[in-house]
């Protein structure tokens, strides 16, 4: 009698990790993931961040009690691609999806938790660049947004990678930031046990609340986790 | 940083490119440019985040001078650097030309690419008696420039990314499958077939066992040993906002609880309903007992996949429900009926109009509908509503046949 749902809804980012695992898998990337509660070691000194960089401090990092022990929610899925990659089965391709948190005031475009992907590619040196970093991402850009999606790489510094760079969609007629990415810098690779002589690979970063939020046209991040049914049902 | 465009252009012979084009320059090459606040009839003061590795070299008006000159070569400084060489250099790095082009996937000369480090005041002599080696001689403010990876970093960016070649990767790698990955997919294809609508909660509350260091707030110092209890909030949130009392909430979460000193994911199914009698059950399990349940699922996500998204946001103002019931001619198709209470019921009608009762009687048929109203800016009072309706009940009583019940 009454309009009765048979068929319950994904999550709206459920369905963009979807997306982007097969975008990606389509170029021969594997799933990866890892904990939400990270060692130090993981999140930031293997990722070229030392103690007394300011990237850390830029990060507003979740602590967790007591401090001694160095145990944080990870910032960035970054952290799930050193443990890939200190598995050391090269070559490599993953994709690591997941919940990162940062320790910020929460507003409609800023949450303490959310979820970014990471990915990673290693091969030997001249088999995976800069331009293979650039294809791989226009072609995961045009098919999550659309084939006549442009897509620009910007100089920009991160220092788990170098050359880094910042990538922008165009959506309408603003560019949007939406990834970080670059080729993996040496010192990741040592601290994973690989020596950077012998391979090399291109890394990125992007947060899927964001991709969400422009492909859908969603206002408020916080939206995401209201477990509001009358947000979730529109998916 | 905050840069102003007249001074820059002292330290020029030549004339800076207009405010816009050299911000534009700026962004793409080197740092962004996040404003530019007009001063007076002719200067401009250009908010810049200078990235952090050029702190040392690039937060000077001189610095940037430096740097503006290495991306538009053709404006000359009016008092020129030299090139160091190996008694001047502050490090000296060992590199190839295959080195950069292997990075950057280019194919890019000797010429070239020394051409574009004596942009940055990096010299280029040969090593030893070997072909290849190269030796870059580094400019003493250039504190960022020590391995060869960073040599490919000016290249690329003095040379601009749009110059450097685009390739995809194919799939030529085997995939490794992620049985925890795979898994979850298998559930939420379980949950969703089964009607079950999926929801992210949050990992902070208020007690747990571990501890955040500094929390956002009190009640989120700890990260969850479970799911049920925010399953619960969220059923119980949802039963408030369905349509009609007969109306089931059903939900599930997968996520990581931490418990017994270990991280766990687990799936929490929650349902509601408020008739016969209000009742909220909370099932909570580790992800992996659903292996040998799932074994035979598939985990193929795709017809879940909604390709036709045409997203409103919710409002946050309280909603008002009115019904309307109306005679038709028997042969009246119920979408004709539909869109005419849209046509009529205006942007404040947010749901609806769903059709909840329907029989006939003596040739004509009855049919009653819901609608929601509720504003995006204001609580809406009693009156806006029955405006609202009244618009909807004069447009059914204008076609022939119809009769509004009251």
């Amino acid at each position: 009698m009454t309009e009765c749902e048979k068929i319950g809804h994904l999550h709206p980012l459920t369905q963009i990790i979807w997306e982007a695992t097969k975008i990606f898998e389509e170029m021969g990337f594997s799933v990866a993931q890892g904990p939400e509660v990270e060692t130090e070691f993981h999140n930031f000194d293997a990722l070229n961040v030392p103690a007394n960089h300011p990237a850390r401090a830029m990060q507003d990092t979740f602590w967790l009690k007591p401090q001694e022990k160095g145990l944080l929610l990870r910032t960035h899925m970054t952290a799930v691609s050193l443990r890939e990659l200190a598995k050391k089965q090269l070559p490599l391709r993953v994709v690591s999806p997941g919940r990162v948190f940062r320790n910020e005031a929460t507003d409609a475009t800023h949450e303490a938790q959310f979820y970014q992907f990471d990915g990673l590619a290693i091969d030997k040196p001249g088999k995976i660049t800069m331009a293979d970093l650039k294809g791989t991402l226009e072609r995961f850009y045009k098919q999550l947004f659309g084939q006549n999606i442009e897509m620009r790489f910007r100089a920009s510094f991160f220092p788990f990678v170098e050359p880094g760079v910042e990538v922008d969609i165009k959506w309408g007629d603003k560019w949007l930031e939406v990834c970080g990415a670059g080729m993996l810098h040496p010192n990741v690779f040592k601290a994973a046990g690989i020596n950077p002589d012998e391979w090399q690979g291109l890394a990125f970063g992007s947060t899927i609340d964001r991709l969400a939020m422009i492909k859908y046209g969603v206002e408020d991040i916080r939206q995401f986790y209201a477990s509001d049914l009358r947000f979730l049902k529109q998916f | 940083m905050r840069f102003f465009y007249k001074e820059l252009g002292n330290y020029f012979a030549d004339p800076l490119p207009e405010i816009e084009e050299l911000a534009e320059v700026l962004t793409m090459h080197s740092s962004e440019v996040e404003e530019i606040i007009p001063h007076g009839e002719d200067d401009w003061e250009m908010e810049i985040k200078i990235l952090p590795d050029r702190t040392a070299d690039a937060k000077t008006p001189l610095g940037l001078a430096h740097e503006i000159s290495a991306l538009l070569p053709q404006l000359k400084l009016k008092e020129v650097w030299p090139l160091p060489d190996q008694t001047t250099a502050r490090a000296q790095i060992i590199f190839t030309i295959k080195n950069i082009n292997d990075l950057l996937g280019t194919d890019l000369s000797e010429k070239e690419i020394t051409d574009l480090f004596n942009r940055v005041r990096v010299n280029v002599i040969k090593t030893g008696n070997t072909e290849e080696n190269l030796t870059a001689l580094v400019t003493p403010e250039r504190e960022d420039l020590n391995i060869k990876e960073d040599l490919a970093d000016e290249v690329a960016r003095l040379l601009g990314y749009d110059k450097v070649p685009t390739h995809t990767l194919t799939a030529d790698l085997a995939i490794r499958h992620n049985p925890d990955f795979i898994l979850a997919n298998k559930v939420r294809a379980k949950m969703a077939t089964d009607g079950y609508t999926e929801i992210y909660g949050y990992t902070f509350t208020g007690q747990g066992e571990v501890t955040v260091a500094k929390p956002l707030a009190q009640d989120k110092a700890y990260l969850r040993t479970n799911l049920s209890e925010g399953m619960k909030k969220a059923v119980e949130f949802n039963l408030g906002y369905t349509l009609f009392d007969q109306n089931e909430v059903k939900l599930f979460e997968i996520g990581n609880v931490f418990v017994n000193g270990a991280e766990e994911t687990v799936v929490a199914t929650g349902y509601g309903c408020k008739k016969p009698e209000l009742k909220v059950e909370i099932t909570e399990k580790k992800l992996v007992d659903y292996e040998a349940e799932l074994a035979n699922t598939p985990s193929d996500l795709s017809q879940f996949i909604n390709k036709n998204v045409s997203y409103k946001s919710v409002s946050s103002y309280p909603r008002i429900i009115r019904d309307v019931a109306v005679w038709v001619p028997e042969e009246t198709a119920v979408e004709t009926i539909v869109e005419l209470i849209k046509k009529s019921a205006g942007n404040l009608c947010v749901e609806g109009p769903v059709l909840f009762d329907e029989f006939s009687k003596e040739g004509r048929k009855s049919l009653a509908f819901r609608l929601v109203f509720q504003s995006y800016e204001k609580t809406l009072s009693d009156n806006e509503a029955n405006d609202q309706l009244a618009k909807v009940i004069a447009s059914l009583e204008k076609q022939t046949g119809f009769e509004v019940r009251k």
